[in-house]
């Protein structure tokens, strides 16, 4: 059978990357390289942008050379999107509002970086209306999203399409709003679908009132795709009410993760931590992540609060936070490389993300894989693949709180959710991705392909497992001197080396044991000790521990012990 | 006009280092002991040294008819103890002449007058043990820092012995007095105030060096016209010591004009005076009466500087919620970190006015921004509090 050929468009790559953009499409054509023939094309890429399998064109690495031809509908395209640029550059003017096609209004500067637009598009049209053989050299982009960005993306689309004129490929997948131009451009060139993943959309940065030239482009972008990927339900919502988009051609697929390598690490202080991880913008809810805390704080004084990144919202954040008197337990780091975010993450006792509007929430997940129990806002793509995670409406700042202070209190919860999730995010693969993937394409290219899915292991690694143990472990040691404890020296099989051991891991009571797997309960002695007997027995022995039924369990053990 | 009190106030604070999140609880040493020293070392050479020198000239010149008064603050001393013996020692030669006076104050050039009347006494107390220790002189005269004063404080002082207190001079409170009188506060029994005459002061500190002012250049034969010009009985001066060399660098003329100012002074019959003498040998003309705390900060001339946004207030109310704590652990170690960490200037960094007040922040603040001092404070704040809990409880 020949392999499917996906012509892919991105914006963002590693190392070339801005945020979670970049860090997704790498995922995704990993994952889809072991499916499909993949060619993808960048506006720009360093020596190290590099992925086995796939056939990578960084523009402005390469003199692009190849055939544009004239398209009456991508032509009509671009027309509209001077008028969606030109929105761009002109400001609210009273109670009506835009008046996109009079310039009178405009300043001198603005009127002439329009002027300045124009002719570059005009360019751009010309060079295509002859149906020739062109050469446009190499492509450069100096900043990702620069002030010319909105010039950048059409640039983009005939240089793409000048490339793709060469290539061979069965459909288009582009990433984005950046790539929808070139998606389109290339569509109509070629005659091929062309399928749009929807990773972020200026809803979720701007909320429900975006409006302007990015909104327009996105509509414009997503109503001529042949099929939408958002990348979660989500978003496809948001897509099919908030861009008015038919729900047919929408196939949800959740992003996954890579498998790290997780740890824990001892706090410093007595406290419980709070964790908050990403950008300080209205779009991540931090102002909702401050209201939670002081509401946490008012009933539990022994918890601090920590908000990494940074961001337009946190000069306000620190000064409302002095405000509400919690200045002592709200902490803030400012932007924090890979290697801190680790550190925290294998600190934090919760992780909270009370995001307004978000269409994944990759650092969910991450917080996950680091067994962190989170507390997330049902606006996420991530409240959909962590099914165990606790969740509120990001308004909900008081079920939130209280989310946390259940957390944080309650043992039996919250090694219900930390192993719930973990079972949740085992789906959360690449791989798991691409199979949705090729059903948005069997879709738009009517004929089946799924049954190249075979080469994909949908499902994690089975290391992730062992994670599980280790850090449900690890992440409680010093934080139960206070807890009552039983005495385990009574279950048969347990001696005192073996007690602090659980202990260790946080298993005090005989509930925790009853509430640990007996796989993990395995795990966590394997290696540590050789005295351990009869474990398949411990819930059993536990269950009549906690019940006072000893008579029960003397008979019990007297029978382990004669087996 | 007859008489004329120069007083300068010295103090240096102990920067904090970017204390992080990742710190608290792991990191005991809040401060940046390298930028420490070398503000320090730059002050030292840029005025301390030369001015100390100018001073010393002129009284070797002058005799006793020259004198001048000093508040060295408790964390200036510790540093020069610690980093530049040999900057201390020049001042101890000085107060050797005899022709220094010392003037009280917070030990740690804190705020604690407006939070705790314990604290504040513990550190007027412990600056004048440090003063008599260091330079052999109990002051007599109080001055608050950042000039803050009112009748509370004047009432509060002369509890502790003191017979003189300074206070800025404030125009909306002379109601068209003169501030070159001796005043009193309405409520104490004999305790003095001391008002600095703005003016005269603020032409050395603020018009110096601004070729704009139409005085422009001052001399010292020009400025001592105008201080026998005034009316009055005396004259106050005062001013941050670091005005000299420092904020404003010796190739404006700054060291020229002082070091001949007294000879011109004493050739127009002026006759100086220190702080304690005039309370001494001058009347009481009037009341000064000042209900809410001023002083001589910003152009608003009150506590605003300090505390009006809520990064200040919150870290100044967290700080002194601590103090019952840490005071009943008697840790020397532990209670000397606390107090280092109410001195003023932590308050003043964190700041977010803007304009001229602004300006006058960012050149003296060593922080990026107000926010970053913040964020650094509280992350130190919440480790002492973690050491504090730590303590035994003492039944």
């Amino acid at each position: 059978m020949n392999r499917l050929k996906v012509l892919m468009l991105g914006w963002e790559f590693p190392p070339l990357i801005n945020g979670g953009l970049g860090i997704a499409c790498y995922g995704i054509a990993k994952a889809m390289s072991k499916v499909c023939d993949l060619t993808l094309i960048l506006p720009k890429s360093s020596p190290e942008t590099f992925l086995q399998n796939v056939e990578i064109f960084g523009l402005n690495n390469i003199n692009v050379t190849g055939k544009l031809s004239y398209q009456q509908q991508y032509e009509d395209a671009i027309k509209k999107y001077q008028d969606f640029a030109k929105v761009l550059t002109i400001e609210m003017e009273g109670e009506e509002g835009l008046h996109p096609y009079d310039e009178s209004g405009l300043s001198e500067s603005d009127r002439e970086k329009l002027k300045r637009l124009k002719e570059k598009l005009d360019t751009l049209s010309a060079q295509s209306r002859g149906n020739r053989e062109v050469n446009l050299g190499r492509f450069s982009l100096s900043e990702m999203y620069g002030d010319d960005v909105e010039y950048k993306v059409a640039e983009y689309a005939s240089y793409v399409a000048a490339l793709a004129s060469n290539l061979e490929f069965d459909v288009i997948h582009g990433h984005d709003w950046m790539t929808m131009l070139a998606g389109l451009k290339v569509k109509y060139q070629s005659g091929k679908p062309f399928v749009i993943h929807a990773h972020a959309l200026s809803y979720d940065r701007a909320g429900p009132e975006a409006r302007g030239w990015n909104y327009d482009l996105e509509k414009y972008g997503l109503e001529n795709a042949d099929a939408i990927i958002p990348v979660s339900h989500y978003t496809g919502k948001v897509i099919e009410n908030h861009y008015g988009i038919d729900g047919a051609k929408i196939f949800p697929v959740h992003n996954g993760i890579e498998p790290v390598e997780a740890f824990r690490e001892k706090k410093h202080f007595p406290e419980k931590l709070v964790l908050f991880l990403g950008r300080v913008t209205g779009q991540k809810g931090p102002e909702y992540f401050l209201d939670i805390a002081s509401k946490v704080l008012a009933e539990n004084d022994n918890v601090r609060f920590v908000m990494a990144g940074n961001g337009d919202r946190l000069k306000q954040i620190i000064e409302t936070g002095a405000y509400r008197k919690v200045g002592n337990k709200f902490h803030f780091t400012g932007f924090l490389d890979r290697e801190k975010v680790n550190k925290l993450l294998a600190m934090a006792d919760v992780y909270c993300m009370p995001s307004v509007s978000e269409p994944f929430g990759l650092s969910a997940v991450e917080a996950a894989q680091f067994g962190i129990p989170a507390v997330i806002s049902k606006q996420s793509g991530a409240a959909e693949v962590m099914k165990h995670a606790l969740k509120a409406d990001f308004w909900d700042v008081d079920l939130m709180a209280k989310h946390i202070n259940n957390l944080l209190t309650d043992n039996t919860l919250r090694n219900k959710v930390i192993e719930g999730t973990y079972k949740d995010i085992e789906k959360v693969t690449w791989d798991q991705s691409a199979v949705g993937i090729l059903k948005a394409y069997e879709n738009v290219l009517e004929k089946p392909i799924s049954a190249s899915a075979s080469s994909l292991t949908p499902l994690a690694a089975p290391k992730m497992k062992k994670l599980v143990a280790s850090v449900t472990a690890d992440s409680q040691i010093g934080d139960f001197q206070n807890t009552p404890k039983d005495d385990f020296t009574k279950i048969a099989g347990i001696d005192a080396e073996i007690e602090s051991v659980l202990n260790k891991a946080g298993i005090l009571t005989w509930e925790d044991i009853g509430n640990t797997r007996v796989s993990i309960l395995k795990e966590l002695i394997e290696n540590k000790t050789s005295s351990a007997k009869h474990v398949s027995s411990w819930h059993q022995q536990a269950n009549l521990a906690s019940k006072g039924n000893w008579e029960q369990l003397n008979k019990l053990q007297k029978n382990l012990k004669n087996r | 006009m007859k008489n004329v009190c120069f007083y300068f106030s010295l103090h240096q604070p102990n920067q904090l280092k970017p204390y992080s999140f990742f710190d608290i609880g792991d990191d005991p040493f809040y401060e940046n002991d390298g930028l420490n020293r070398s503000f320090l070392d730059e002050v030292s050479s840029n005025c301390y040294l030369p001015m100390n020198a100018i001073l010393m000239e002129n009284i070797h010149r002058l005799g006793k008819k020259f004198k001048v008064c000093f508040s060295i603050s408790g964390t200036l001393i510790e540093q020069m103890e610690m980093y530049r013996s040999d900057v201390l020692r020049s001042f101890v030669e000085l107060a050797k002449t005899g022709q220094v006076e010392f003037i009280g104050q917070t030990y740690y050039h804190s705020l604690s007058y407006i939070f705790s009347p314990s604290e504040f006494e513990r550190q007027v107390k412990k600056h004048m043990t440090k003063t008599e220790e260091v330079f052999g002189q109990i002051p007599t005269v109080f001055r608050n820092t950042g000039m803050i004063y009112c009748n509370d404080l004047a009432a509060r002082v002369e509890k502790l012995r003191f017979k003189g207190v300074m206070a800025e001079g404030l125009d909306q409170y002379l109601s068209g007095r003169s501030y070159n009188h001796l005043y009193e506060a309405p409520n104490v029994w004999h305790i003095k105030t001391l008002l600095k005459n703005y003016k005269l002061s603020a032409d050395i500190t603020h018009h110096f060096n601004d070729p704009n002012w139409v005085e422009y250049p001052l001399t010292a034969e020009k400025f001592a016209n105008w201080i026998s010009q005034e009316k009055g009985d005396f004259v106050n001066i005062f001013m941050p010591y670091e005005t000299f060399g420092q904020h404003i660098k010796a190739p404006s003329g700054i060291f020229d004009f002082i070091l001949n100012l007294p000879q011109a002074l004493i050739s127009k019959g002026i006759t100086f005076k220190t702080a304690s003498e005039l309370v001494d040998e001058m009347e009481v003309k009037d009341i000064y009466d000042i209900h809410e705390p001023i002083s001589w900060r910003d152009s608003e001339k009150d506590l605003s500087a300090w505390m009006r946004n809520t990064m200040q207030t919150e870290a100044l109310h967290k700080l002194y919620d601590l103090e019952e704590m840490v005071i009943n652990s008697n840790d020397e170690q532990l209670i000397h970190a606390w107090s280092k960490l109410q001195t003023s200037d932590y308050f003043y960094y964190m700041s977010t006015k803007t304009f001229d007040d602004g300006a006058t922040r960012d050149y003296l603040s060593p922080y990026p921004s107000p926010y970053e001092c913040y964020i650094y404070f509280m992350n130190a704040l919440s480790d002492l509090e973690i050491k504090c809990k730590k303590q035994p409880v003492l039944v």
